[in-house]
């Protein structure tokens, strides 16, 4: 079992009142597999995505990733598996304005240790290369369309071969031409053996994974599989 | 992110906020330009007089001159004084350790001849080691020698006044020249010193005022006694001072059987005490260089300060992608503080800049004024600088860097979504 949770909670102090964001999450992924994580706005879904993400950190419960209790973890070592483990595709690609793809995707290899600049950027440009972006690699974000700049966003969270692909809203900000294409490379790299994790609102979008978990209020209300 | 990647946002964030920069970076500029435009004057103009104190040749000099004793006992007392004498010289040179030179002195005036010219002058007999003794220069010919000394030679340096005053422009050294009725001839003239317009009158005219002979020439031919009328002497470094002229003292006494018939001239102390106020002086303008400089500098890193602030909340996002993809909390507030150092650093280079210019503008402009003066750049001045621009740096950016580090990664990237 590659993820496996027991229990999440997540609660909010916010004063006068507490919000819980998670009430008790407990389910698991096995290495390989292509999920969605479902639920209007306001069910929990960001929150757990959060924490899958290593982002941030349950209130109780246990989280385990490939074999290690994360929900111990801080700071550091939190950075580490978010670095190692994890990599995050986001609704509005969240790319670095001023620096060109290759830097963009090279990022998380900055922080990965033990790599040279130009070792780093042989590593960049071949992700670039297999998400189709051979030929864009010294343009800037804004020098792209949504469907590049998301795809430039894949090769970033590939970039690390990390055990896991969190994909937050991918195509909430692109066309629907647009969008099939990226949900493409999605479907692809699960093909390839990839574990990918879906957060979505959109059932057409949760139509491409093998599984679905449906959150709603803070917990998961339905399973299914396609 | 690494150091030179984060210097070279640093750099990337002057260039893209150009007026914004320039403004932050004004009161550094300003800052650094006073450091080290200051420590170059107040050091130039401190070194300058510093130098004259020591071409002046009485640093660590003491005149040990006769003296009529006082005492109660009378006219017994007065026969048993013997004088200053040239074996005086010997044994104090033997004796004790803190003397470096010392050379007995014959003076007397007498009229001075060569062919038709003639005046006054002062009649100095020494030995050659006067001359280092009291750091004199030599213009033409040479100094006396031992070998004058041995064996009375009737040689002459004269002092350039002198000379002038008996050859005009025309060259003395080999001519003849008459000291009372007795003949010698010149092998030397010595050169003025040149002091600066500052350091005002440095009486070196006495010295120029004289011909110089041998001691032994002295003696024999122009005062006829074995008296001396003083000893020059120089010990070897200023921590001497005290011990030097109190074992002078001593030996002196036991060798004039505890006749106090002398008189010890203390001019080093009066050099060191003249240093001194000097110091003082320099250490008060640096006393108003620091402040100057501090208060701009503050003033540069409160900009600094508030700019970093703005940065670090336009680039809230930056931040969030880079601890999305694994930044280390150290790793954000290194790059933040880099950058800081960068821009403060690069506003100190502009300000040595600054500080070069005016270094050199005051030396053009005392030029101007006819002030013979050259203020060299200070490089202790410059490291100075410098090291301030980095210290702001450092100081004002911790506080934006530890902010840029303890940003909530989910919120600083949904706060642009």
């Amino acid at each position: 079992m590659l993820i496996r949770t027991e229990e999440l909670t997540k609660s909010y102090d916010l004063g006068a009142a507490e919000v819980r964001a998670l009430r008790g999450v407990t389910f698991g992924i096995e290495e390989g597999e292509y999920v969605a994580i479902m639920g209007p706005s306001g069910s929990g879904k960001s929150t757990l995505m959060h924490i899958l993400g290593c982002l941030d950190t349950p209130s109780t419960g246990r989280y385990f990733l490939n074999g290690t209790e994360v929900s111990e973890l801080h700071g550091r070592e939190l950075a580490r598996v978010r670095n190692k483990e994890i990599g995050f595709v986001f609704q509005n690609f969240n790319l670095l304005p001023r620096v060109d793809l290759v830097a963009n995707v090279a990022l998380p290899l900055v922080y990965h240790g033990g790599m040279n600049r130009a070792e780093r950027r042989k590593q960049a440009v071949r992700a670039l290369e297999s998400v189709g972006l051979g030929h864009r690699l010294k343009h800037r974000p804004n020098e792209l369309s949504g469907g590049e700049r998301q795809r430039a966003s894949i090769a970033r969270a590939l970039v690390t071969e990390p055990s896991i692909l969190l994909a937050d809203e991918p195509t909430g900000n692109l066309d629907q031409k647009t969008g099939r294409e990226i949900m493409g490379i999605l479907d692809e790299l699960s093909k390839a053996g990839k574990t990918v994790i879906l957060v979505t609102h959109d059932s057409n979008v949760a139509a491409h994974a093998r599984r679905t978990v449906e959150i709603e209020d803070g917990t998961i209300a339905r399973e299914g599989r396609a | 992110m690494n150091v030179l990647e984060s210097i070279a946002s640093g750099l990337a964030s002057i260039r893209s906020h150009k007026l914004r920069s320039s403004l932050t970076l004004f009161g550094i500029v300003v800052g650094v330009a006073a450091v080290v435009a200051m420590t170059s004057f107040v050091g130039g103009i401190a070194g300058r007089i510093w130098e004259d104190f020591d071409k002046l040749g009485l640093d660590n000099v003491l005149f040990v001159g006769n003296m009529r004793p006082v005492n109660p006992e009378g006219y017994a007392y007065l026969k048993a004084s013997k004088g200053l004498s040239f074996e005086d010289t010997e044994i104090l040179r033997a004796e004790v350790d803190e003397i470096l030179g010392i050379t007995p002195v014959v003076a007397d005036y007498k009229v001075v001849r060569a062919g038709s010219e003639a005046r006054r002058a002062e009649i100095f007999a020494a030995t050659p080691d006067g001359f280092y003794l009291l750091k004199f220069m030599l213009g033409q010919g040479r100094f006396l020698s031992d070998m004058d000394v041995e064996r009375n030679a009737r040689v002459a340096v004269l002092g350039e006044i002198v000379k002038e005053d008996l050859f005009g422009e025309a060259n003395a050294v080999g001519e003849d020249i008459l000291i009372g009725d007795e003949h010698f001839k010149v092998v030397g003239v010595l050169r003025q010193k040149d002091f600066s317009e500052m350091f005002g009158a440095s009486g070196q005219e006495e010295e120029h005022q004289r011909v110089y002979i041998p001691i032994t020439a002295g003696m024999y031919y122009i005062s006829g006694t074995k008296r001396i009328a003083y000893f020059a002497v120089r010990l070897k470094s200023d921590a001497d001072l005290a011990t030097g002229y109190d074992k002078i003292h001593k030996t002196l006494l036991r060798e004039h059987r505890q006749v106090e018939d002398f008189q010890i001239e203390n001019v080093a102390e009066e050099i060191l005490r003249a240093r001194q106020q000097v110091g003082q002086i320099v250490s008060v303008w640096n006393g108003i260089l620091s402040t100057i400089a501090t208060v701009s500098l503050l003033v540069g890193g409160i900009g600094l300060l508030s700019v970093l602030i703005i940065s670090v909340n336009e680039r809230l996002r930056e931040i969030g992608i880079r601890k999305a993809v694994g930044a280390e909390d150290r790793a954000i507030f290194q790059q933040f503080l880099i950058e800081s150092v960068t821009i403060s650093a690069f506003g100190g280079l502009v300000g040595i800049g600054l500080g070069v210019g005016l270094t050199k503008l005051m030396t053009f402009g005392a030029q101007q004024m006819g002030q013979d003066i050259f203020i060299p750049v200070s490089g202790g001045g410059i490291l100075l600088g410098l090291s301030f621009a980095i210290g702001v740096g450092i100081l004002f950016g911790l506080y934006p860097a530890i902010k840029a580090s303890k940003l909530d990664p989910i919120e600083a990237i949904s706060r642009y979504a």
